[in-house]
C-alpha cells in the first residue's frame, strides 16, 4: 500500500512516497531509509502522491530528521493540504523542514 | 503379496521348463531319427551293390509266373516247403537263391540290423522276393502296402521311415538293385530295430521331466526360503517396528527409533537406514517444534499479562468519585490484538482541580507499552505537583527524551479544570482535536494549532490555552484509533462520522455517548480487523451548584 521510489544523485537522496504511510507501511520506509541514508547530506522526501500519514509514519520522519540534523539536511516537498494539516495539528510543522 | 508373487513365478518357471523339455526332446528325436535313417539307407545301398541285379530280375520273373504262383499256393495248402525247393532246383534258381539269401543273412548279422530282404512293388502290394528270416513259402507273396506307398513307381527313390510295426519300432530304408544295364531289378529293404532307441528316448523324457521337476521344486523352495530370509522377513520386521514407532501416545522420543538386526548392504539395508534417518529427523523436528511452541506460548502468556497490567493501570471504576456530582466522567479503551500505547487518565489534583489526560504513544508492542507506563506516571506525578499543562509537558518531554533510543514519542492532550468555575487550561502536544459541546448545542471540533508531540526533541516548549466550561457542557477526547478505524474498503471513520455519532443523542450521559460512538465504529468497520487501540473519554460539567 506504500510505493517507495528512491533516487540517489551524488549525496542527495530523493525519496518519493505513494500511498499510505501508516502502522503497516512505516517499518518498510524505515528499513529503506536506514539502508541508504548513511552517506547522504541532503534527503528530499517527495510527498506529492502520499495520501495519508499516521503517528507511526511521523515517527519515521522524526527519526530521519534527527539523523539528517547530524549529517546534513532534510526537506519535505510537494506536501498536500491534507498532509500539511496533519503536520500543523501534530506540531510537526515546527520540527520538519517543509517546502 | 508374497503368495501371489510365488504363484506367478511358479507358473512361469513351469511353462518355461515344459517348453525347454519339448524342444530338447524334439531336437534329440530328430537327430537320432536322421542318424538312423542315414545309417539304414547306407546299409541298404551297401547290400544292393553286392547283389546281382540281372539274376534277381530273372528270379522275379520266375516267381511272378502263373506256374510258380500256382505251385506255391499248393505248397502252402499242403504245408510242404519242399515242393518249392524242388521247383527252384528243377528250374536252376535254387543255388542262386541260396547265395542271395546267405548274402542277405550275412549282412544282417554283420551290420547288426534287424531285417534285410529283397522285395519289389506290384501295384499297391509289396512282392516278397528273398527274405532270410522267412521260410520258402514267403517267396513270391504279395503283402498289401500302407497307403503312403501306393503311388510309388518302380525305380523311384524311397525316403527312409521310422515307424512302429508288428515287429516293434523299425527304421526302414530301401535301395534299388540295378541290372547290369542300369535298369530296375528290385528293392533291398533294411530294417533297423529302434525299439531300444525308442525306449531310451522315453526314458530320457521321463528322466528329463523328473529331474527338471525336482530341480524346479528345489529351486522354488530355495528361492521362497531365500526371499523370506532376505526380503520378506526383514520387510515384515521393518514394517512391524515402524508401526511400533507411530502407535503409542507418549510422543516421539529418541529411544523409539527402530533398532533391528539388519546389517545387509542391499536395498533392505538401505531402506532400514533411510527409515532410521527419517525417524531421527522426525524426533529432532518434533523436539524443536515442542520447544518453539513452548517458547511461543510463554511469550504469548507474558504479552497477555503485559496487556492486562497496562489495562489495569487505567482508572476503570465508574463512577470514580461517587460523592461528586459537579461533573460526570466516563472513559474506555478497547485494545487492539497487540499491546499498544494508548492511555487516558483523570484524577483530582485537589478538591477543586480535575486533571484529564488523553495520550497515544507512537508505535506498538512492548516498547510502546513500556513508554506509555513511564509517560503516564510522569504526567500524573508532575500534574499532581500543581504546575500548569505546558510546564508539565515540558518537564515530561525532558524526562522522556533521555535515552529514548527507540525514538518513540507520545501525543498528549492534557487539561486541568477548575471545578468551582469551569475554567480550564489545556495543552495539546500533537494530539487529536478535542470535541466540545456547549449546553443544548452540538458537539463540535475545537481546531487550533498544536504543539509537537512529547519526546520528539529536547528543550521544547509547549503552548497552553485557557477554556471555559459552562454547566451542561461536555468535552470529548479520543485517540486516532477512533478516527482511523478502517472498514473493508479502506475508508477511515473520520471526524465527520464521529461528530455525527455524538450528535445523534447529544444529551446522553458520557457513558452512553461512548457506547454510542463505539457502536457507530463497529457498524462502520464491520468485519475488518481492528489495528489500533480505540480510546475515548468524555467529561460532562454540571456546574459548581450541584457539587453535593
Amino acid at each position: 500500500m506504500l510505493n517507495i521510489t528512491k533516487n540517489l544523485d551524488h549525496k542527495t537522496l530523493t525519496v518519493a512516497l505513494e500511498g499510505r504511510l501508516d502502522t503497516t507501511t512505516a517499518p518498510q520506509l524505515e528499513a529503506e531509509l536506514k539502508s541508504d541514508i548513511a552517506d547522504v547530506t541532503l534527503l528530499i522526501m517527495d510527498f506529492e502522491k502520499l495520501d495519508y500519514i499516521s503517528s507511526a509514519g511521523l515517527r519515521v520522519l522524526l527519526s530521519a530528521q534527527k539523523i539528517m540534523n547530524k549529517q546534513g539536511a532534510m526537506k519535505i516537498i510537494h506536501v498536500s493540504d491534507a498532509i500539511n494539516e496533519i503536520f500543523e495539528v501534530t506540531g510537526f510543522s515546527d520540527i520538519l523542514n517543509i517546502e | 503379496m508374497s503368495v501371489k508373487l510365488n504363484a506367478l513365478t511358479l507358473v512361469i518357471i513351469l511353462a518355461l521348463s515344459a517348453v525347454l523339455i519339448i524342444i530338447a526332446y524334439d531336437v534329440n528325436s530328430r537327430q537320432v531319427d536322421t542318424y538312423y535313417k542315414e545309417m539304414t539307407a547306407h546299409d541298404a545301398r551297401t547290400v544292393a551293390s553286392f547283389l546281382d541285379g540281372d539274376w534277381i530280375d530273372g528270379f522275379v520273373d520266375t516267381i511272378q509266373s502263373e506256374e510258380y504262383q500256382k505251385l506255391r499256393a499248393k505248397a502252402v495248402e499242403a504245408k510242404d516247403e519242399e515242393m518249392i525247393r524242388q521247383y527252384l532246383i528243377q528250374n536252376g534258381w535254387y543255388e542262386g537263391f541260396e547265395t542271395v539269401r546267405d548274402i542277405l543273412g550275412q549282412y544282417r548279422d554283420r551290420l547288426g540290423v534287424a531285417y534285410v530282404y529283397t522285395v519289389t512293388l506290384e501295384g499297391d502290394d509289396s512282392f516278397t522276393i528273398i527274405d532270410p528270416d522267412e521260410n520258402l513259402f514267403y517267396i513270391g507273396t504279395f503283402v498289401p502296402l500302407p497307403p503312403e506307398f501306393h503311388d510309388l513307381k518302380k525305380g523311384q527313390a524311397i525316403e527312409p521311415t521310422v515307424s512302429v510295426t508288428d515287429y516293434g519300432w523299425l527304421c526302414s530304408a530301401y535301395d534299388i538293385i540295378q541290372t547290369s544295364k542300369g535298369g530296375y531289378a528290385a528293392l533291398v529293404g533294411v530294417d533297423i530295430d529302434m525299439t531300444e532307441v525308442m525306449n531310451e528316448r522315453e526314458a530320457f523324457l521321463k528322466r528329463m521331466i523328473i529331474s527338471s521337476g525336482g530341480l524346479l521344486v528345489i529351486s522354488i523352495l530355495a528361492s521362497f526360503l531365500l526371499m523370506h530370509k532376505v526380503v520378506i522377513d526383514p520387510l515384515k520386521m521393518l514394517s512391524d517396528a515402524t508401526r511400533g514407532f507411530t502407535e503409542h501416545d507418549h510422543g516421539f522420543k529418541k529411544e523409539d527409533i527402530i533398532s533391528l538386526p539388519i546389517t545387509a548392504n542391499d536395498e533392505i539395508g538401505d531402506l532400514y537406514q533411510v527409515i532410521r534417518t527419517m525417524q531421527g529427523k522426525i524426533v529432532e523436528y518434533l523436539d524443536n517444534l515442542t520447544s518453539v511452541t513452548a517458547e511461543k506460548e510463554r511469550i504469548g502468556a507474558e504479552l497477555s499479562i503485559a496487556t492486562q497490567i497496562q489495562a489495569d493501570m487505567l482508572p476503570r471504576i465508574f463512577p470514580p468519585f461517587p460523592s461528586r456530582h459537579d461533573f460526570d466522567i466516563y472513559a474506555t479503551m478497547t485494545p487492539a490484538k497487540e499491546v499498544g500505547g494508548d492511555f487516558y487518565d483523570f484524577f483530582l489534583i485537589d478538591d477543586d482541580h480535575l486533571g484529564l489526560v488523553m495520550a497515544d504513544v507512537s508505535g506498538k508492542g512492548v516498547p510502546a507499552a513500556l513508554f506509555m507506563v513511564i509517560a503516564k506516571t510522569l504526567i500524573k506525578n508532575r500534574t499532581m505537583m500543581g504546575t500548569g499543562p505546558a510546564e508539565v509537558l515540558r518537564h515530561v518531554n525532558e524526562q522522556l527524551c533521555e535515552g529514548n533510543e527507540a525514538e518513540l514519542f507520545v501525543t498528549v492532550w492534557l487539561a486541568i479544570v477548575e471545578l468551582s468555575t469551569g475554567k480550564g487550561l489545556a495543552a495539546n502536544a500533537g494530539h487529536e482535536h478535542p470535541v466540545i459541546r456547549h449546553a443544548d448545542g452540538q458537539f463540535e471540533l475545537v481546531v487550533y494549532r498544536h504543539s509537537p508531540a512529547v519526546a520528539v526533541m529536547e528543550g521544547m516548549r509547549f503552548k497552553e490555552h485557557s477554556f471555559e466550561l459552562k454547566p451542561g457542557d461536555s468535552l470529548f477526547v479520543y485517540t486516532d484509533g477512533v478516527t482511523e478505524s478502517t472498514n473493508a474498503d479502506n475508508e477511515l471513520f473520520g471526524t465527520d462520522r464521529l461528530l455525527e455519532a455524538l450528535n445523534r443523542n447529544p444529551d446522553a450521559s458520557p457513558a452512553e455517548l461512548l457506547t454510542q460512538v463505539k457502536a457507530a465504529i463497529d457498524s462502520f468497520v464491520s468485519e475488518a480487523p481492528q489495528f489500533d487501540d480505540i480510546t475515548m473519554m468524555c467529561v460532562q460539567y454540571n456546574g459548581a451548584e450541584v457539587k453535593t
